[in-house]
């Protein structure tokens, strides 16, 4: 049985349809993200799983029971926002204590467990400054505190890194991944950012415009998209329309080029397929060589763009043109207009057939 | 050679910076400084500064029977009117904040409705209201109680409103919600706390709109429940120091509101702090 489930979760604002036909189910412990871009329908599945928003249709569970109609403060969940809303009357100390506060804890509770979360969130001797004297990783540590301090059933994360520069933002990755396995907290987390829901989730579940397009551990999403939407949000790829050549071999055309494809089987010559091959799984020459990777192809670089480790190199193959990533020290020889030799020593892969 | 030019423009924008600073201070402080003077001058006829001093006229002032039964009366109305418009307005902008209702423009236009009549109209139109559905509060402090409130209404409205928006209450009370507070909890540790320096700026004003108020006054109650104001007004055709007195006292009782008010607030804040 599933820890939390959604079951065919509906909700409009009016004429605009927010969440379609929704259904989830998460493990207890589990790390899952929900990725898509904005208006996608995934802060507003967040907050019916918080009881914020009230779903027109469907049903929401928590270990089998339904909370669906339930108060948002009995649902016993955690949540984290976007603006961390934390209270600016109060302390990072009466911040984090306020969910047992509420609840009459003792005192002595209240301390004590004010004591542990601090810590455990990396908090230790701010416990009396107010949110306008703490820096936004650390206004976002006490939101995450505060989350934490009544042992929530489901950790609620709404896009908490959003407003985070780069470094801070990479450090709360790690850190929060961290805290949900120490704690086993079964987590759901919104985000817009790739980078944040491949590293820290077990799956990832990817929205676009109110419905699930697909679900999946960060790894298949990366290498196995089944959707053109999936592969194209996650991570660079090329996406390419091609005509099944060679039902035996696999072959598609693409352009003048032929490549085979992973999981083509059964389609008939002359279909048009999607596929996609990732910039990284591209290797480039600069002359030709008998390489081992028998489908090769002659491009002209168009641009190039320096990324850190690697450069990405925009080619042009006739009309085809190619994302190519290239580690940075090997495109420094490598000079705007100058031909390349591509190779395919990986198949590509179908994510859709055309219909 | 630029340098100088700039040390120099620094000089001059702070010199203006401080004449505008000085200029407000005085127009604001000079009305009540001669006043003062002349409430406190034994005579002063044609010379720049008084004679001489006396406290003769607030003596006799404070001893006339009806100076405090008449600032009793203000007193106790300015603080009926501060009760009612908070215990009003708060809640209600508390819930259509939280709750996004998209027709609080319609209070936002209803708030402004006392501002667009003279206090005069205002008055009769309550007359009228009230003398046809409640005839027995005419003539009565409960209906200039009214009266007062509508008026000190869209002061107390615009500045809790203005603070519950700058502390982006909606975020607040979600976040409160989902750390498994009640809607009491919420009002009594997250919202009041938050908008207690709006409450004590409505509070001031709105009582010193109620305190001083004379049109509304003298044409509901009148001399039937005499407020200090009214009082005032009646002292012009005695003697014009009366008057002066008067308002210094009046000048005065809204000062000490205010520090009062103040001292609250802040201890408030420090015993939050302590606890």
């Amino acid at each position: 049985m599933a820890y939390l489930e959604l079951k065919k979760l509906w909700k409009r604002f009016g004429p605009t349809v927010a969440v379609a036909d929704m259904s989830l189910e998460v493990s207890k412990a589990e790390f899952v993200s929900l990725l898509g871009p904005s208006g996608c329908g995934k802060t507003t599945t967040l907050r019916l799983v918080a009881g914020l928003a009230v779903a027109d249709s469907g049903e929401i569970l928590l270990e089998g029971e339904a909370i669906t109609g339930l108060a948002v403060h009995l649902r016993g969940m955690g949540m984290v926002f976007q603006t961390w809303a934390l209270f600016p009357n109060m302390t990072t100390a009466q911040n984090v204590g306020f969910p047992l506060r509420v609840q009459n804890a003792p005192r002595q509770e209240i301390g004590r467990r004010v004591a542990e979360i601090v810590e455990l969130v990396g908090l230790k001797g701010f416990e009396r400054r107010y949110p306008h004297e703490l820096s936004g990783g650390q206004q976002q540590r006490v939101a995450l505190g505060r989350a934490l301090a009544r042992d929530p059933r489901v950790l609620l994360l709404d896009e908490p890194l959003s407003a985070l520069d780069a470094p801070i933002r990479r450090s709360l990755i790690v850190e929060i991944r961290r805290l949900q396995q120490q704690l086993g907290i079964t987590t759901l987390y919104v985000t817009h950012d790739q980078e944040e829901a491949l590293s820290m989730s077990d799956r990832v579940v990817v929205m676009n415009q109110a419905r699930i397009v697909e679900i999946g551990t960060p790894e298949k999403l990366y290498h196995c998209p089944e959707s053109a939407f999936s592969a194209s949000f996650i991570g660079a790829t090329n996406i390419f329309v091609a005509e099944v050549v060679d039902e035996e071999r696999a072959l598609v055309k693409i352009g003048s080029l032929r490549l085979p494809v992973e999981g083509l089987k059964g389609a008939p010559r002359g279909e048009k397929v999607k596929v996609s091959v990732r910039p990284e799984d591209i290797r480039v020459e600069q002359e030709r060589q008998s390489a081992a990777a028998p489908y090769k192809v002659c491009a002209r670089v168009i641009v190039k763009y320096f990324l850190g480790a690697s450069t990405r190199i925009n080619v042009a193959c006739g009309e085809i043109q190619f994302k190519v990533d290239v580690p940075s020290v090997a495109a420094q020889r490598i000079a705007g207009g100058e031909e390349l030799w591509l190779s395919f020593p990986s198949p590509c892969r179908l994510i859709e057939r055309a219909r | 050679m630029a340098i100088t030019e700039s040390k120099q423009g620094l000089r001059v924008s702070r010199l203006i910076a401080i004449t505008l600073l000085v200029g407000l201070i005085l127009f604001l402080v000079l009305p009540q400084i001669a006043t003062l003077l002349f409430a406190l001058a034994s005579r002063w006829t044609n010379t720049i500064l008084p004679q001489g001093l006396t406290t003769k006229w607030f003596v006799t002032t404070v001893r006339e029977p009806r100076f405090f039964l008449s600032l009793w009366h203000s007193l106790l109305m300015g603080a009926v009117v501060v009760v009612v418009d908070l215990v009003l307005v708060v809640p209600a902008l508390v819930v259509v904040t939280v709750k996004q209702v998209k027709w609080r423009f319609l209070l936002d236009v209803g708030s402004l409705l006392p501002y667009t009549m003279p206090g005069v109209v205002l008055s009769l139109a309550l007359i009228r209201f009230y003398g046809s559905f409640f005839p027995s509060i005419l003539n009565t402090p409960w209906l200039l109680a009214a009266a007062h409130s509508s008026l000190a209404l869209p002061i107390v409205y615009w500045t809790v409103l203005n603070n519950l928006k700058a502390i982006k209450l909606q975020d607040l009370y979600e976040a409160a919600l989902t750390c498994g507070a009640r809607w009491s909890q919420i009002l009594r540790f997250v919202v009041l706390p938050n908008i207690k320096t709006s409450m004590a700026i409505a509070t001031v004003a709105g009582f010193a709109a109620s305190f001083t108020d004379f049109a509304v006054a003298n044409f509901i109650v009148g001399g039937i429940w005499l407020t200090f104001s009214v009082w005032q007004g009646s002292l012009i055709r005695l003697n014009s120091r009366f008057m002066a007195v008067t308002s210094i006292i009046s000048f005065a009782v809204t000062i000490a509101t205010t520090l009062m008010v103040m001292n609250l607030t802040s201890r408030l804040t420090r015993r939050k702090l302590q606890s």
